[in-house]
Formats: C-alpha cells, structure tokens, sequence
C-alpha cells in the first residue's frame, strides 16, 4: 500500500514537471511569434518616397515662369531645353540627381546598401538619364513612378541594392 | 515649425520619444529655431532616448518668392521617428 502511494506520487511529479516543461516552450513560441518583424535594410516605402521627394526637388533651372522641380527638368531635358541662365537642362538633371543620391544613399564597403540604379526613359525606350553606382546584389527593391506629358509616356524607375 | 512650437501638446499623441526632421539635400548640420529657419537643417520636434528608429524620406516645401510672385521650394530631407 505504501509502494503503490509513492508511486502515485511519484507519477503526479512528472506530470506537474511535463506541464511546466510544456509551458515554457509554449512561452518561448509565444514570445518569438509576438516579436516586432525585423526591420529590413532598405524598406519598400523608403524607395517609394524616395522617388516621390525628389521628383518635387527644386533645382536652380529656372524657366520664364518657376525655378523648375526635378519633374519638370525631365520634360525640359526630353525636349532639349535650356535654363535660362543657358546651361543644358540635361546637365542640370545628371548634376542634381547625382547629388541627390549621393547624400540619400551612401555606398561604401560598411554600408548596408550596397549599390543603386537610377533610370529614366521614355515609353519609346529613349533613355533621358541613367545612372548606377555600386553592385549589382541578389537583394533589391525598387519602385517606378509614370510621368505622362504631351502623349508620351515616361517611366522613372529606381532601384537600391543591399 | 509651428509643431515644433507646439511639440509639448502632442506629446501624448504621438507615443514615441524622438522626432527629427533633416534636410540631406542640400545638407547641413544647423539646428533650426524660430530665428534661423529655413537657413537652417534639423527640426528637432522630440529629442528624447532612442532605442529603435524608423526613417523616410520626405519633401520639405516651402513659400518662397521668385520674381515678385511666389512659388513651391522643395528640398529633400529625412523623417526620423524613434521610440524610447
């Protein structure tokens, strides 16, 4: 009777220790699947706005009416314009938008971004600007912004790789 | 700016402990205040701690006159957001 009591104790040990056992891996599973999700190196919604805030970038080419948005210079670079202090619209465009994205992401061997292509062209496939720095890696994202003006299509398009 | 101004109103709004708004293009490291802005660089709205921050980029607009009549100034700068 005595054996048989310990025995029935001892089983109800186990047990108790199989619960707490199982609660705890239940915690930490809980506990992982709660966690925030990672940031990523470069998000989607960076490279989206990225395009967005430089595309209203007002850059020092003025026309008769305005100081002109980078927007604006792509359509005065197609057509092969000039500011109106003479220099090339299209010159203007590469300065600026070298600029802008030498600041907006910086490339070196400890950055975590670790190149990017900038290309703008035409529905016709005429390039207006192409621009890349860095390497080519297997992560990327990327984003492409249509501007529409006078029937022609054209399709700015970036991409940062990390 | 006139957030900035205003920042302690807000300051259950937001839930985080830093705001920061840089200009990087054209860059600089000037903090603004009432007597320096626009020639200025960083909009500090909170500076509290920071353990996790979350960034983007964000066009910086502004009235400014051209020739007698006005028009939209955009720069280009970074909104930073961190939580304490």
């Amino acid at each position: 009777m005595r054996n048989k009591n310990k025995l029935g104790q001892e089983e109800m040990v186990g047990f108790a220790l199989i619960l707490i056992i199982v609660a705890i891996i239940m915690l930490v599973f809980l506990g992982f699947s709660l966690r925030s999700p990672e940031k990523e190196t470069v998000e989607s919604y960076e490279v989206e706005s990225f395009i967005q805030s430089f595309l209203l970038y007002t850059t020092e080419c003025e026309s008769n009416i305005e100081k002109l948005p980078i927007q604006k210079l792509i359509f005065s670079c197609y057509a092969k314009e000039q500011c109106l202090d003479g220099k090339d619209s299209c010159e203007v465009l590469e300065t600026e938008m070298n600029n802008i994205l030498e600041k907006s992401w910086i490339i070196n061997e400890d950055s975590p971004v670790k190149g990017y292509e900038l290309s703008i062209e035409t529905e016709r496939n005429e390039s207006i600007l192409d621009l890349r720095k860095g390497n080519i890696t297997a992560n990327s994202k990327g984003d492409s912004q249509p501007l529409p003006r006078s029937g022609v299509l054209t399709n700015v398009r970036f991409k940062a790789f990390y | 700016m006139a957030l900035k101004n205003n920042a302690k109103k807000y300051e259950d709004f937001w839930g985080v402990s830093n705001i920061q708004i840089r200009k990087i293009y054209p860059a600089g490291i000037k903090e603004c205040n009432i007597g320096n802005y626009p020639n200025c660089d960083i909009i500090k709205i909170y500076d509290g701690e920071i353990t996790e921050e979350y960034s983007n980029f964000v066009s910086l607009c502004r009235k400014e006159s051209f020739e007698g009549s006005s028009y939209n100034k955009c720069e280009l700068g970074r909104l930073m957001v961190s939580y304490g």
